[in-house]
């Protein structure tokens, strides 16, 4: 019936990409023939893993209208400190809580300044990114720590049953935070306030207390994908995640979430990371100079846009 | 550039025609069997209108009837489906806002769509600004608007910014705006909504004005009384299909308002038997801001206290905070006699109350989501099962109420934005009546709707009373409020003016309550 | 209608520079009549024309040699960088050429690379853990010794001279270090200050200013990097002491060279990235060709004077 189909299609907006990424996959088989083998397959998953973990916290984010330029620093000072924590005390788990602790708490203040001081979320997350980034200098004096015990690098370096432990962080995460979109009372009201926030603010509902929750959520997945960023690489960086917060932006936009808010899911995101992924590793196959990979990215992002505002339109 | 000053200056060269002169002319506008279909709604099925030169032709119908897409298609916002738009004799195609103001139709549209922070001349003349080589000509450009503005007995200066003026004023702006594109079709969509009685009237001179000139205006509206007052012929919308028209004068409200809903309204503003009990709500000493001075009234149980006053008298703001809504009051509220705190509607329900917003579209609903997920957003406690909201659970509540509250959709999954204003309405309602609430604020339930579904409102907000809720209720039409209150409660300027029992209604005295500026 | 639209739009243009590249992949491909050797080569930052020399020495010596070469550019990002490396290991090359962000992360991308089996050449850096069948680097100590020498030379015996460093721990400008120091002692300077200054050109302006203060009889000054070496060079002509102090740089960028031209610098140690990605690619081909291979592979430095 005409009203189910755009129903699903205004939550699911990710017909399009996965078309797109499904065309990709097999050109990029013919073409390389080492593409579409389960190492490589298994290396594009990885290498797309941290970005997609952060972009489903954005994914949140952009649901409600606004946007988080601070993830990329936050997963550099989460990450440092972490590995501060580790060389200083060599206890993994206080590491591991101080990375999700410093992370979760740059989650609060973006939240708490959008919500209740009124401060555009671009402001605020770009303000929160500069002193994120500052802090990681300043913490390290600009020198990497690294050479860390297994244990912590776990989340990023290990894996189970042959199997790398990103990738399941990355399934179990998405399926967690997909039924937690679609299903409880928490995803409903994320797309509520991004559709409409007075509406929903005069049903009944705290919208700002759940403003300062969805931005702490976006936080606590990015200190997620700093552990997983800082056991990969077996070293913290203060520079670690510049840039990443464009990154999951593309992905979430590329995905099909409408930056204006309401629309979308991460069901998208992770096919739009997938398509970035997919471009890079492809490309990276092929000897293309990464600028070009750039260009590419770039454009796709241009289009998947100019595609989402014209399926808007197709209503009249 | 100088083609943009000539057509403003045609306009005002016309010269009167009589009478006797439009009533012999060729149609100036005939729809013929216009169709249009939108997802999961067949808008219009072959319906076909025509107006004489100068003519004021009224087109009403319930809401849902098609009036409003009629005249979008006329105005060029949608594109009809089938059937042809001829005007003055030729066949037209109408693709777009601007081919139909080229063509001599001009819209007024209820929000106006003027620029708040220019000047009335600027917006009279946007796209058209008189040129001097590059810059604009501001001399001229006043000039003409100020002649422009004179044709509409309109005093305004114009340079005067448009947030600076009433609403009837800037009413005024959005018509000049029109006029001055030398248009033979004036659409007015609802014109008289936010208006006094007095500006009405003002706005039909006008209208009569624009007659002598030969500019036919085409107007939407669900006042009885008005369409009587101004309009000579009116076409009956229902359910998409062409009912008839008729000249005025064959017509009683009786016989129209048949023809609208397809029966007979026995009673436009039924009052429900309701057993008043004690006192379940009561508010001392609210002020908010330089909105509400001093304020306290009570209401019991199975009461509806209508809050009557004019446009602007700070009713919304009065209900809004009481409902939490806004920040800034002082005084204080009890609910069954205890003394209670309300700083957010989250409170304000969690203590029984509901509240259904004027504001339709930015308050009332969330237009992206489906009927069953609005509802649903309102009653989230009932659906949700082990923090997981039940889609059976959802569904089931959503059928319940639009059965309940008689609405036209295709199911509870249609999006709420495709629904007629009325539907919507009743979903704004509905979601609150699950609640069980004690005490229930409408502000302007009615506005904006057609009779049939008004009174099938009104009729379900007298049940609501009956059933033991006190109701509080803010109305701008005095006939409705003095239809359904127990007791009416006069607001001015801010503050209490008044207040009726309903044996003593007299609309004399609670109008006089309504404008007295103590 | 607009949707197929939109979707083709994208396809064709993934498709068409997909193809474009993968149809000339392949016709290089059947050019080649010799065992086609594939080596790749992670860069740590394309955007820094050091490395853009040393990936130019990489491609031209590659080229010279019928070998297909892939540069992939890490951008800074040691995950990228990490990344890189994979999908070398996934194309199977035959020998990886790795400049890292740091030793520390560059570790780990090599062994990654070790775990496959695949050869590892580090160019410059160096990296901290990890098998590596050779380092191909500037001779640091040489270089510096070269300083020492040319200062020397130009200072009566026994003036005073000082040495601004790199951030402590950092071992290759160290040797720089070393080099200078042993061959300035020995030749007679006296070196009276040793400060680091971070490898940043406003520390180094402001540590020399203080050294100034503190011993106002400097004649000369080695700076490890060119970017303090500069800072010096401002500090001495704000003091108003241009051309009293003979100050000497180590890199060889452009500033530097430019600077040297106008006499500003008394001279620098420059490296040759460009010779460095050249002896890369022929260490890489030595040891496939089972000829012995040194660990660590000195690229010669040259010592720039006006």
């Amino acid at each position: 019936m005409n009203n189910k189909f755009f129903n699903i299609g205004s939550k699911v907006k990710n017909l399009g990409a996965l078309i797109v990424l499904f065309v990709m996959l097999m050109v990029l088989s013919i073409v390389s023939p080492v593409f579409l083998t389960v190492s490589n397959i298994r290396n594009v998953i990885v290498q797309v893993a941290v970005i997609a973990v952060i972009a489903e916290g954005t994914t949140f984010v952009c649901l409600t209208g606004g946007i988080d330029l601070s993830v990329g620093a936050v997963l550099g000072v989460a990450g440092v400190l972490a590995a501060g924590v580790m060389r200083n005390t060599g206890n993994t788990t206080l590491a591991v809580l101080t990375c999700l602790g410093v992370a979760v708490l740059f989650g609060i203040c973006s939240g708490v300044l959008i919500a209740y001081g009124n401060v555009a979320p671009f402001v605020s997350t770009l303000g929160l990114m500069s002193i994120a980034r500052g802090i990681a200098f300043i913490y390290t004096h600009g020198k990497p720590i690294s050479n860390f015990p297994d244990s912590f690098r776990f989340m990023g370096a290990g894996d189970i049953g042959g199997v790398p432990v990103m990738i399941y962080i990355v399934i179990v995460s998405y399926a967690i935070m997909y039924i937690v979109q679609q299903k409880t009372p928490f995803g409903r009201i994320t797309y509520a306030i991004g559709s409409n926030e007075e509406a929903t603010r005069l049903t009944g509902i705290d919208t700002k207390k759940y403003k300062v929750i969805i931005y702490t959520v976006a936080g606590f997945l990015t200190g997620i994908a700093s552990l997983m960023y800082v056991g990969r690489i077996n070293s913290g960086h203060p520079n670690s995640g510049t840039g990443y917060e464009l990154d999951a932006i593309a992905a979430v936009v590329i995905g099909g979430t409408s930056l204006s808010g309401g629309k979308g899911s991460v069901l998208g995101t992770i096919v739009g990371a997938l398509i970035m992924g997919v471009i890079k590793n492809g490309l990276n196959l092929l000897n293309v100079d990464t600028y070009y990979q750039n260009v590419v990215i770039g454009t796709v992002i241009i289009l998947a846009v100019l595609f989402d505002r014209n399926s808007k339109n197709t209503n009249k | 550039m100088q083609k943009q000053n000539a057509m403003s200056e045609q306009l005002l060269k016309r010269k009167a025609v009589s009478d006797s002169v439009i009533k012999k002319a060729r149609p100036v506008l005939e729809m013929r069997n216009i169709s249009k279909t939108f997802p999961g709604v067949k808008a219009l099925t072959k319906v076909s209108l025509t107006v004489l030169p100068g003519e004021i032709h009224s087109i009403v119908g319930e809401n849902g009837a098609g009036k409003s897409t009629l005249m979008k298609i006329l105005a060029g916002v949608y594109s009809k489906d089938s059937g042809e738009i001829v005007l003055n004799g030729k066949t037209v195609t109408i693709d777009s806002p601007q081919t139909a103001i080229d063509l001599g139709i001009g819209t007024v549209y209820q929000n106006l769509d003027l620029i708040p922070s220019l000047s009335v001349a600027e917006n009279i003349y946007m796209n058209q600004f008189p040129r001097k080589s590059l810059l604009i000509d501001r001399n001229i450009l006043h000039k003409n608007a100020e002649e422009i503005l004179k044709l509409l007995d309109c005093r305004i200066s114009p340079a005067a910014t448009v947030d600076s003026l009433s609403v009837a004023d800037q009413q005024m702006v959005a018509i000049a705006r029109v006029l001055s594109r030398n248009i033979s079709i004036l659409i007015l969509d609802e014109p008289t909504s936010s208006l006094s009685p007095v500006e009405t009237q003002k706005l039909f001179e006008n209208v009569r004005r624009l007659r002598t000139l030969g500019v036919a205006t085409l107007f939407i509206s669900h006042h009885m009384d008005e369409i009587f007052d101004i309009a000579e012929h009116v076409t009956v919308l229902c359910d998409g299909k062409l009912v008839g028209d008729w000249p005025v004068s064959e017509l009683n409200k009786n016989s129209l308002v048949k023809a609208m809903v397809g029966h007979e309204v026995r009673e436009m503003f039924p009052k429900i038997e309701s057993k008043i009990g004690g006192e379940v709500f009561r508010v001392e000493h609210i002020s908010v801001g330089k909105y509400v001075h001093d304020i306290s009234f009570n209401l019991r149980k199975g009461e509806i206290v209508g809050l009557g006053g004019l446009v602007g008298a700070g009713r919304s703001w009065l209900v809004k905070s009481l409902f939490g809504a806004v920040p800034g009051r002082s005084g204080d509220i009890f609910i069954e006699g205890k003394k209670v705190t309300i700083s957010h509607p989250r409170n304000a329900k969690k203590l029984g109350i509901g509240f259904v917003p004027e504001d339709r579209h930015n308050e009332g609903l969330i237009s992206g989501m489906s009927i069953e997920e609005n509802i649903g957003m309102c009653n989230l406690k009932s659906i949700v099962s082990h923090g997981i909201i039940v889609s059976k659970r959802e569904n089931e509540l959503a059928e319940k109420v639009v059965n309940e509250m008689d609405v036209k959709a295709s199911s509870a999954k249609q999006l709420v934005e495709n629904l007629s204003g009325g539907n919507q309405q009743k979903i704004v309602l509905g979601k609150w009546f699950e609640n069980h609430p004690r005490i229930m604020i409408f502000d302007e339930p009615t506005k904006g709707i057609d009779v049939g579904a008004k009174s099938e409102i009104l009729r379900k907000i007298g049940n609501l009373a009956a059933s033991g809720i006190g109701v509080l209720l803010i109305s701008s039409e005095l006939p409705e409020l003095m239809g359904v209150s127990d007791r009416i409660i006069v607001i001015s300027l801010g503050y209490k003016t008044g207040e009726f029992k309903r044996t003593d209604f007299d609309a004399a005295k609670i109008m006089l309550a309504a404008t007295s500026k103590e | 209608m607009k949707k197929i639209v939109m979707v083709s739009m994208i396809l064709t243009l993934i498709s068409g520079l997909v193809f474009a590249k993968g149809w000339g992949n392949k016709s290089s491909k059947t050019k080649k009549n010799s065992s086609s050797l594939v080596f790749g080569y992670a860069v740590q930052d394309l955007g820094n024309q050091y490395w853009v020399k040393a990936a130019d020495g990489v491609k031209a010596q590659c080229k010279a040699k019928g070998i297909t070469c892939m540069v992939m550019n890490a951008n800074t990002d040691p995950a990228t960088e990490l990344s890189n490396v994979e999908n070398m290991i996934e194309k199977k090359v035959n020998a990886i050429l790795l400049s890292p962000w740091d030793s520390d992360s560059g570790a780990t991308a090599v062994k990654a690379a070790n775990k496959a089996g695949i050869p590892v050449f580090v160019l410059d850096i160096g990296v901290t853990s990890g098998d590596y069948v050779s380092l191909i680097i500037s001779d640091n100590k040489k270089g510096g010794e070269m300083a020492g020498e040319y200062m020397a030379s130009l200072l009566p015996s026994g003036a005073e001279v000082a040495h601004i460093t790199c951030q402590l721990g950092y071992v290759q400008p160290a040797l720089r270090g070393t080099g200078f120091t042993e061959a300035a002692t020995a030749a007679g300077l006296k070196i009276v200050a040793k400060q680091p200054a971070d490898s940043q050109r406003a520390m180094g302006m402001d540590v020399m200013q203080n050294l100034l203060q503190a011993h106002p009889d400097i004649a000369g000054v080695f700076c490890e990097n060119d970017e303090m070496a500069l800072g010096a060079v401002e500090a001495v002509a704000a003091a108003g002491k241009e051309g009293k102090i003979s100050i000497i740089g180590f890199d060889g960028n452009d500033d530097a060279a430019k600077a040297v031209q106008n006499g500003r610098l008394a001279a620098d140690v420059a490296q040759q990235p460009y010779q460095m990605g050249v002896m890369g690619v022929d260490a890489a081909c030595d040891y496939l060709q089972g000829k012995p291979v040194e660990k660590t592979t000195f690229v010669p430095v040259k010592l720039i004077k006006k």
